[in-house]
């Protein structure tokens, strides 16, 4: 029972040490949960990162796929063709040009 | 007491995480090259990927070359295990599995089941396919989760595509499959600047023997590129240039066009010609613009003569007798084209007699002879293409070499040196540099433009003045009439080699090398155009070949079409009861 107690004795003792050091324990505890929801948020932003950038990917590679279809399709002997066959045009004749002078 | 044992334990813990600290430093920073090392050598393969490279555009914007992302899809066949149940019961064996991995990708690979299936039969590491386009990536993705093969990979990478095909292929040149780095043309001119090459990507194994990937690259800035080539003008001058090789059947041919003020490259059309996006196809990929080393002719003349009145060794009203069409130098006998009497200076180029101009020749000493060349930039290379050839020049005293150099015989130009010396005429009398880039674009839009550098002059403004009359007459009649246009003043020459015969031993009377170089408008010249041909064959039997029968002939094909794109009006004063309005420009 004694013994008991002592043990008693001396947790009351370890708390009132404990309780001399509250307020160096919530700093500690704060500290870290304050890193704990910063770290919540870093993985969300991490993860908001990652769809951005497949996003960004898809985008630029949409984007080379376009830039390859749009120089296919104004490849000079193309537009050239087109122009011959669909078009009925000519080559220019010049004595059917007239220049007009801006003053 | 208290106090001292939380010290303690305190104590205890910094110890411990000092220890960490301390084996992490170690591990990190001083073993970090070791065990790289350790980590690298026990991969089971590594695969190379090509690094995207910058673009090349034309003036206009065009896209030359450009770098597509692609994927490799690879397989450890080894790894394609049973698959088990939470019981370990078998619900797929791993044939069953491959066969299925087999029929869902023969039809985004387009490759037969029954190849994929002999691949699945190799244990180590095994390439599906390569260069696929990137946009099937999601669905080799989708596969790989709907059948669990997991060792089913995707390597991302790239390859270069040229979307216009051959236009200005022996000018652009090609990148390498293997080593993704320019391998011909400007591409390995301007490696540095495009950058690209290889990764590379390690396939490791884990802690469990599992496969994993690791890429390594090293990153290498990369730039696009803004060329002076127009792509318009470069088709032009492609069409003009088949319309001639479907008519001479030659075995090079070329069409250069010259920005004479400033040195810029518009178009330079090439024969024969290559498809950069299958270039293994082809065995061929030279630019005789650059690497090809030609006599002359006739070309050579104008300078001579030019020279020659700017001197005082000629006066311009002297009538030169041309010996009925033959002289002899050191005993050796040199004919004309056609016989003359007693000629102009003026006629000895609208006409380009032989034997007047190399009795104009001979009044040179041959040191100052041979500067009328070297000062024009023949015999130097313009460092402007990879392999550039510098002709070949050597001065030799004797006056029957100085006969054979005034006449274009006997020593080599690159056509690019002789639109280099056709642009001094044009441009006032300076030498020009030619060069190919216009712009450098870095990935963060940072443009560098090339400077245009005048370049020393090489002709008196005396040699300037008459030159461009002459050349102008030799265009309206002389030898290259068959080209003149009805609109646009145009100045030029035209030149024929005879090519030396090694069956014979002698120049051949049936081998030439035909050209026409000149320039246009006269007054205020916007393009300098060199037309060559090697070996033109006659349409006619009856038909002499020759630079204006072969290569000025180009000029109808271009001239007016070239200064309708640039909006130039003509210069030329057109026929009374011409419907058409032609004034001055401002």
């Amino acid at each position: 029972m004694t013994k008991a107690r002592s043990i008693f004795a001396e947790v009351i003792k370890d708390f009132s040490f404990v309780k001399k050091q509250l307020l160096y324990i919530v700093v500690i505890f704060s500290i870290a949960a304050g890193l704990i929801v910063y770290n919540l948020k870093f993985i969300e932003l991490e993860r908001e990162i990652t769809q951005l950038n497949q996003q960004k990917n898809y985008l630029q590679l949409e984007q080379v796929e376009l830039k390859k279809e749009l120089a296919k399709l104004s490849a000079p002997n193309r537009i050239s063709k087109l122009a011959k066959k669909r078009l009925k045009m000519e080559k220019v004749n010049m004595e059917n040009v007239k220049f007009i002078e801006y003053k | 007491m208290i106090p001292r044992k939380v010290y303690f334990f305190a104590f205890l813990l910094s110890l411990a995480f000092l220890l960490v600290i301390l084996k992490l430093a170690s591990l990190q920073i001083l073993a970090k090259e070791k065990l790289i090392r350790y980590i690298e050598n026990q991969y089971y393969t590594k695969e190379n990927v090509v690094l995207p490279r910058g673009t090349i555009y034309d003036r206009k914007g065009k896209i030359f070359a450009i770098s597509v992302p692609t994927i490799t899809v690879y397989v450890l066949p080894q790894y394609i295990k049973d698959l088990k149940d939470k019981n370990k019961k078998v619900i797929k064996t791993a044939l069953q599995r491959k066969k299925e991995l087999a029929e869902r990708l023969s039809p985004v690979l387009k490759k037969s089941q029954t190849w994929i299936l002999n691949k699945l039969k190799e244990n180590q590491y095994v390439v599906l396919a390569r260069n696929l386009d990137k946009t099937l990536k999601p669905v080799i993705e989708d596969i790989r989760r709907e059948t669990k093969i997991w060792n089913l990979g995707i390597v991302e990478s790239s390859k270069r595509y040229y979307p216009m095909n051959k236009l200005s292929a022996n000018n652009i040149g090609f990148v390498s499959k293997t080593t993704g780095l320019g391998a011909e043309g400007l591409e390995l001119k301007l490696n540095s600047v495009l950058g690209g090459g290889l990764g590379k990507v390690l396939f490791l194994k884990d802690a469990l023997d599992n496969p994993i990937t690791v890429v390594k690259e090293e990153k290498k800035e990369s730039k696009d590129v803004v060329l002076t080539i127009d792509a318009n003008i470069q088709e032009m001058a492609e069409e003009a240039l088949r319309k001639l090789v479907k008519l001479r059947k030659p075995k090079e041919a070329v069409v250069l066009i010259l920005n004479p003020n400033t040195g810029e490259i518009l178009a330079n059309a090439v024969y024969p010609t290559y498809n950069p996006n299958y270039y293994w196809k082809y065995r061929w990929f030279g630019n005789p613009t650059f690497r090809g080393m030609y006599e002359v002719g006739s070309l050579a003349k104008p300078f001579v003569m030019a020279r020659a009145i700017a001197t005082g060794k000629v006066k311009e009203d002297e009538l030169i007798w041309g010996g009925n069409g033959v002289v002899y130098v050191d005993g050796v006998r040199i004919r004309d084209h056609r016989p003359f009497k007693w000629i102009t200076p003026k006629d000895i180029i609208v006409h380009s007699s032989n034997v007047g101009i190399i009795k104009v020749a001979l009044r040179f000493k041959p040191t100052e002879f041979y500067s009328i060349f070297t000062r024009l930039g023949f015999g130097k290379s313009t460092h402007t293409f990879p392999g550039e050839s510098r002709g070949r020049l050597r001065p030799d005293p004797r006056p029957v070499q100085i006969a054979y150099a005034a006449i274009g015989q006997s020593w080599t130009a690159t056509p690019i040196q002789v639109a280099v010396a056709y642009s001094a005429i044009a441009n006032g009398g300076y030498l020009v540099k030619p060069h190919f880039v216009k712009e450098v674009i870095s990935k963060d839009g940072k443009k560098e433009v090339c400077q245009f550098q005048k370049g020393e002059k090489v002709l008196s403004d005396k040699e300037v003045k008459w030159l461009k009359e002459v050349l102008k007459l030799v265009v309206e009649k002389g030898t290259a009439h068959k080209g003149k246009s009805k609109y646009y003043t145009i100045a030029g020459k035209t030149g024929t080699a005879q090519k030396y015969d090694p069956k014979i031993h002698a120049l051949s009377n049936k081998k030439f090398y035909t050209w026409f170089a000149g320039f246009f408008p006269v007054e205020k010249p916007k393009y300098t155009i060199v037309v060559f041909a090697n070996e033109p064959k006659k349409i006619k039997k009856w038909e002499v070949i020759g630079g204006g029968s072969v290569s000025s002939t180009v000029l109808k094909e271009l001239v007016d079409r070239l200064m309708f794109y640039s909006k130039e009006k003509p210069d030329k004063i057109v026929d009374k009861g011409e419907k058409n309005l032609h004034t001055n420009s401002r």
